[in-house]
């Protein structure tokens, strides 16, 4: 069964095209909403498994998606995952959105629809229950972190890459695949990062990414 | 420009108008008076060595004084009373002189000249400073001297000089009364008044004492006829007459002094700082100030008190100080302040210029609120632009680029195999695509950036010091809410400061430090580098300050070469505690 998506922003245009690669892709797009309104109306209707939300939406173009994600985490718990797409690569707007429950959770660029692989491996991963943060979000912080009088530099070049792609929400396993080593090696990794930067080890993927972020984003 | 309005003051009501003496007639009095005395100079050189050549220039230097007095009183003030009887004094004091003289029409003259003259000298001392004679006992008591005088007098050349004791008595007595009179004009005069009187005081009791003493000093023996040391005792106790009209003088130039000072002092003062200083400067306690106020149609000091303005009380004098012809306010002052006409128009033109010069700051003071008004007007319809700019740009050509590049990205997941070329071309245009959409976010961001408004000031710092390929240690105490403009300008200073640091310093490290608390955000930004920016030469920073000035801020930035560069922006706001 293909995983069911709602979309939801106020450029006509943008919603179509995204429907159409997502349609491509083969999820099931149950609908599309203008504004805030629709959007819950039609996740109370269609019980969606994921809804992808623009950050801006009318009325006032500046946090509505961020609002209408508490909304539906208020009346829907963390049933239904939330991608939010976003303008902004500001990890301040990640992580309030995180701090909403990391679980079934994301937060990408926007331009990200357009590398359809990644942007529909991000949904599914949403769908599932897991957690995703723009990797230019997390190379940012990163970046800013490598900077200043630099807790990272006692981690290896393969740490580094661990801890990144720990911040954008995968698990060990994606790490695993995507760096060609096994699940135990990257358990490794993660076990020396950790206790390197002194964090406490998270006890699920979520809380892992809540906390590599807010040590990032100190 | 808003017209200066002039404040008169109605001086008519203090000063009843008098018809003054014509110049020729002061002028031909004073010529006679130093004509008379030069006469009996000479009339009594020529009566030959019993006359010592310093005495004469005593006895005419003595009148002279008198009809110099006369003449600077005169003017001054060409309806003066007082100078006519100075003037009076000085003409016929030589008369005294004339006593043994060949001339047998000259040497009768002191029969009627002395006492004439000390009639006109004791009407000088009562009628001191104003000329009019306030107590129905002094013509009496001027009259009784003069005609005392004339007698014994007469008597003394038909008799001789022992009629003297006979005399005595009556001398003694109107003296004495003199000096009662003298004395009580003092004693009750106001507080301004008696400041005037008190040198002709001086001069009139040691005059009074004078009359006495000639026929006791004739009783105890003691000698007075001419050339005796009596005889100059009593030339210099008249020549005091003058000699205290003039310290009269300086007292009223010193009064005016004060004033051209209360000039200066005006500016800053107000009502209540008014009354002070003109108080002080006229040196009259009881002076009131009182402002019209044309909702309860009477007068009022600075406390809203009414102020009793009498319309012809001769206990009180009143200036009325007018504008464009509506009431603006009254001084209420005591009547001896009038005396001086220059005193009065001092004040006035001293009210007048506080008045105008009141005006004219309530005038620039509108004016410059009106200007920082408009300039916050133009700083927060500069922000609305930005933010709507942004807006736009997210909404508009962002989403369109977005929906493009999904296009092409359908595209080229739609070509047909072997079409090797044509990809390339789609993956390339994809890629700038993808450029476009981030030089885009970056724009936008610089024109106003999101976080600001949706996360506020401080993730917005953050943001911007993570940014910074320099690092920045940043400490936040924001505890109060921010208005937008505030936010904005303190965003934008620092997102400058720190570009021109990483662009120019060459630093190692920057601080930046943002309290706001208790109405006023105080933002400071240190770097190690190089130092030596001059804020005149980036237009970024001087675009930054007058946005600082515009929301009433300090912007201060010290950079000594070598020496790193600090800047300190301070800017208030009106605190409103977060919830």
């Amino acid at each position: 069964m293909s995983t069911r998506v709602l979309l939801a922003d106020d450029s006509l245009l943008v919603r179509e095209g995204i429907a159409r690669v997502l349609d491509d892709a083969g999820f099931e797009v149950v609908g599309q909403a203008g504004n805030v309104d629709k959007l819950l109306a039609l996740i109370a209707s269609t019980s969606p498994d994921v809804a992808i939300i623009d950050i801006r939406m009318p009325p006032s173009f500046t946090d509505e998606g961020l609002r209408a994600l508490a909304t539906i985490r208020e009346r829907h718990g963390q049933a239904i995952g939330i991608l939010v797409l976003s303008h902004h690569t500001e990890a301040a707007f990640a992580l309030r959105l995180l701090a909403e429950g990391a679980e079934g959770t994301g937060y990408l660029l926007k331009d990200r629809v357009a590398d359809l692989e990644d942007f529909a491996d991000a949904v599914r991963r949403v769908a599932r229950g897991g957690t995703v943060v723009d990797p230019a979000v997390v190379a940012q912080l990163v970046e800013a972190k490598r900077a200043r009088p630099d807790p990272l530099a006692e981690l290896t070049e393969r740490e580094r890459e661990v801890l990144a792609l720990m911040a954008e929400g995968r698990s060990n396993q994606a790490i695993a695949s995507r760096l060609f080593v096994t699940a135990k090696t990257v358990e490794a990794h993660t076990a020396s990062i950790f206790s390197k930067l002194e964090l406490l080890p998270a006890p699920d993927d979520h809380r892992r990414v809540l906390a590599v972020l807010a040590f990032l984003e100190a | 420009m808003t017209s200066l309005l002039a404040a008169k003051a109605d001086a008519a009501t203090a000063h009843p108008t008098r018809r003054g003496t014509p110049r020729g007639i002061r002028v031909s009095l004073f010529a006679a008076g130093v004509v008379f005395g030069a006469i009996a100079h000479v009339d009594a050189t020529g009566r030959g060595a019993a006359t010592p050549l310093w005495s004469l220039i005593v006895l005419a230097a003595y009148s002279w004084a008198y009809l110099l007095a006369g003449a600077i009183a005169w003017e001054r003030r060409p309806d003066s009373r007082v100078a006519a009887l100075l003037t009076a004094v000085g003409v016929v004091a030589p008369a005294g002189h004339f006593a043994g003289s060949a001339l047998p029409i000259l040497s009768i003259s002191p029969w009627i000249g002395v006492p004439l003259m000390n009639v006109f000298l004791v009407w000088l001392i009562l009628a001191y400073p104003n000329g009019r004679l306030r107590s129905r006992l002094y013509p009496p008591l001027i009259g009784a001297i003069g005609l005392s005088l004339a007698i014994t007098n007469g008597l003394v050349q038909l008799i001789g000089l022992q009629v003297l004791q006979y005399a005595a008595v009556v001398l003694i007595a109107l003296a004495t009364s003199l000096l009662v009179l003298v004395v009580h004009r003092w004693v009750a005069a106001s507080p301004v008044a008696r400041r005037g009187l008190t040198p002709m005081v001086v001069a009139g009791a040691l005059v009074a004492m004078l009359f006495a003493a000639e026929p006791v000093s004739f009783l105890l023996g003691i000698p007075i006829g001419p050339e005796t040391p009596f005889r100059w005792a009593m030339l210099v106790a008249r020549a005091t007459v003058p000699i205290a009209f003039l310290f009269g003088l300086l007292n009223q130039r010193m009064a005016r002094g004060a004033v051209a000072e209360l000039v200066v002092g005006l500016d800053a003062s107000r009502v209540g700082g008014l009354r002070d200083s003109l108080a002080q400067a006229l040196g009259d306690p009881s002076l009131e100030v009182g402002l019209w106020s044309a909702a309860r149609n009477r007068y009022e000091d600075a406390d809203g008190a009414p102020v009793a303005v009498p319309e012809d009380d001769p206990d009180r004098g009143v200036i009325l100080l007018e504008g464009s012809g509506e009431r603006l306010g009254a001084i209420v002052h005591d009547p001896a302040l009038a005396e001086d006409p220059g005193l009065i128009s001092g004040v006035t033109a001293a009210i007048r210029m506080a008045v105008d010069i009141e005006r004219l700051n309530a005038a620039v003071r509108a004016q410059l609120e009106d200007v920082r008004a408009s300039r916050m007007r133009i700083v927060e319809a500069t922000d609305a632009e930005r933010r709507r700019v942004e807006r736009n740009l997210h909404d508009g050509a962002q989403q369109r680029l977005v929906a493009l590049s999904l296009a092409l990205r359908r595209a080229q997941a739609q070509l047909p195999a072997g079409t090797g070329e044509l990809e390339a071309t789609l993956s390339g245009a994809s890629e700038q695509l993808a450029s476009a959409l981030a030089e885009l976010r970056d724009l936008a961001r610089g024109v106003h950036p999101a976080i600001l408004t949706e996360a506020g000031l401080g993730p917005a710092l953050r943001s911007l010091a993570r940014e910074s390929p320099i690092p920045v240690d940043v400490t936040l105490e924001l505890d109060d809410r921010l208005p937008d403009p505030v936010a904005v300008a303190a965003y934008f200073l620092a997102a400058e400061a720190l570009a021109n640091v990483a662009k120019y310093s060459a630093a190692d490290t920057v601080t930046l430090n943002t309290v706001a608390n208790a109405g006023k955000l105080r933002m400071v930004i240190v770097d190690d580098g190089i130092g030596g920016a001059d804020p005149a030469t980036g237009s970024g920073l001087r675009g930054l300050a007058d946005r600082v000035a515009a929301l009433g801020g300090l912007l201060e930035i010290h950079s000594p070469l070598g020496g790193g560069t600090r800047l300190v922006a301070e800017l208030p706001f009106e605190a409103t505690s977060v919830e």
